[in-house]
């Protein structure tokens, strides 16, 4: 598979959780969380492909990288605002929503803009290389003890911060 | 020979915007500093817009940096008077000066905070000239406070010598400043502020004005986003962010507000205020009407008494004059 094929289906991962974690009820709390936790890890190991990978490697050919960058900021802080509102209290779905707007504006901003133009200026020999380059980095992360427990280490602390869910009051 | 200075400080203020080997650490930086923020939890919001200067209506950091530049040339002056004074030394001089050095002290550390927050919302060329900027910054900071340090333990020759290193690297660093506000417009206001449309413009069919979503329309070349509220009511706004001009029809509404989808700006659907920085001017603003199922905007002028906004009033005035009154919104 092409990289931007290989992004692209991970893209629809994050769609079907976010889709899914806007379905389940309000009462089932733990299940929220769990859908939560696996789309946060998913997420920050979907822009660290990028940041490491995609974007170095397609900077000349795309001026949108700069702007891609500036929308993973956003997202990290969304899902800090997500991760500290928790699935237990009001404000959850809202800030869910919140999310599954900034994650449909930038992957579609992707799919429809930054991929095609790539697809078009470079060879598929490369594309094809740097999908395999992602798919075996991203089994390479997810089946990582030190990243699991970053990513673990991550979500507790921002549950924990000031006005955190975990925080009384 | 002002020309040849004229191309050494353009070479020299320009050449970082091509350094992209600068792009992988400061995205790495960025990190960081985005962690830095999560963890303060609740307090974020807040604390970044007070960094931002989205209070002020204006960035905090260029009017920060003054304290630190200006305490540092005072502190240059007092020592250059000292020394002209020769054996007739004044005993305050010395001490004024430490101080001035301190003062500058304080001044820089909250230019570093503040330059810091609104440098992680830059891009590429002005990324990089951030960079480089940001690094001679605490360059001089360093020195200065080695000067300090020097001058409180009696070394006074050593501390001045420190201080005129100090004020040599931030006058440079200050340089590079100056091109990031004026060459490359950060802290600038990118909004369209013509006073086009100044009369009632068609815009777009209100049936294809969605609720609850951002709109653009095209109105005789500006950029409007069109806004329905659950009452039926429909809002106009300038389309580009005045922070760095993201494309505001393609941002989210939350309960705060329009977001702009590069930067996080938030704006009051109500009247274009800021909510929450990066930005720290308020959106361009239109009056809208709807007739014949047409959704029509004309610009707000920002002082309807001022020249030639007047003129847009009274066109706007005699415009409504042949309106039934009570048909606008």
């Amino acid at each position: 598979m092409r990289a931007t094929e290989v992004l692209s289906a991970h893209h629809d991962e994050l769609r079907s959780m976010l889709t899914r974690l806007a379905e389940l009820p309000g009462d089932r709390v733990d299940e929220r969380q769990e859908v939560l936790d696996r789309l946060v890890d998913e997420l920050s190991m979907h822009e660290q492909l990028e940041d490491e990978i995609f974007y170095p490697a397609v900077t000349a050919a795309s001026p949108m990288v700069a702007i891609a960058h500036a929308e993973h900021r956003y997202l990290e802080d969304q899902v800090a605002v997500v991760l500290r509102t928790g699935p237990g209290r009001a404000g959850f779905d809202e800030e869910v929503r919140v999310l599954h707007e900034a994650v449909e504006h930038h992957a579609g901003h992707e799919e429809t803009e930054m991929f095609t133009e790539v697809d078009a200026k470079l060879d598929a020999d490369v594309l094809e290389q740097m999908g395999e380059r992602i798919s075996a980095r991203l089994a390479q992360l997810r089946a990582s003890r030190i990243t699991r427990l970053r990513l673990r280490v991550k979500r507790g602390v921002l549950r924990r911060t000031p006005g955190g869910a975990r925080r009384a009051g | 020979m002002p020309s040849s200075v004229r191309d050494l400080i353009e070479r020299a203020t320009t050449a970082p915007e091509a350094w992209d080997q600068l792009d992988r650490p400061s995205y790495r930086a960025e990190h960081v500093l985005g962690v830095t923020f999560n963890a303060l939890g609740r307090a974020r919001g807040p604390v970044v817009d007070v960094l931002h200067g989205t209070w002020l209506g204006h960035p905090l950091h260029p009017a920060l940096t003054d304290v630190p530049i200006g305490s540092w040339t005072a502190a240059l002056a007092l020592d250059a008077v000292d020394l002209v004074g020769g054996g007739r030394r004044t005993p305050g001089l010395a001490a004024a000066s430490r101080t001035c050095t301190g003062l500058g002290l304080l001044g820089a550390a909250g230019a570093v905070v503040t330059g810091l927050a609104d440098w992680q919302h830059t891009h590429e060329g002005a990324r990089r000239v951030g960079v480089v900027h940001g690094l001679m910054s605490t360059a001089a900071t360093g020195l200065q406070l080695a000067s300090w340090v020097e001058r409180r333990r009696g070394r006074t020759a050593r501390g001045r010598v420190l201080g005129l290193a100090g004020w040599a690297v931030v006058s440079a660093s200050a340089a590079l400043g100056g091109a990031l506000t004026y060459r490359h417009g950060i802290g600038g206001d990118h909004a369209d502020r013509s006073l086009a449309p100044r009369t009632f413009t068609d815009a777009l069919a209100l049936a294809d004005v969605p609720e609850g979503r951002p709109t653009r329309a095209d109105v005789d070349g500006v950029r409007v986003v069109l806004l329905r509220t659950g009452g039926g009511e429909v809002r106009a706004f300038g389309e580009q962010c005045p922070h760095l001009d993201g494309p505001l029809s393609q941002g989210w509404i939350t309960r705060e507000g329009l977001v702009c989808p590069w930067h996080g700006s938030c704006f009051s659907v109500e009247d274009g205020a800021v909510v929450h920085g990066p930005a720290t001017a308020p959106l361009a603003r239109f009056e809208t009407r709807v007739r014949a199922g047409r959704v029509q905007v004309r610009r707000v002028p920002p002082v309807p008494g001022a020249s030639p906004g007047s003129v847009t009033a009274l066109e706007q005035q005699r415009e409504d004059e042949q309106e039934v009154p009570d048909a606008r919104h």
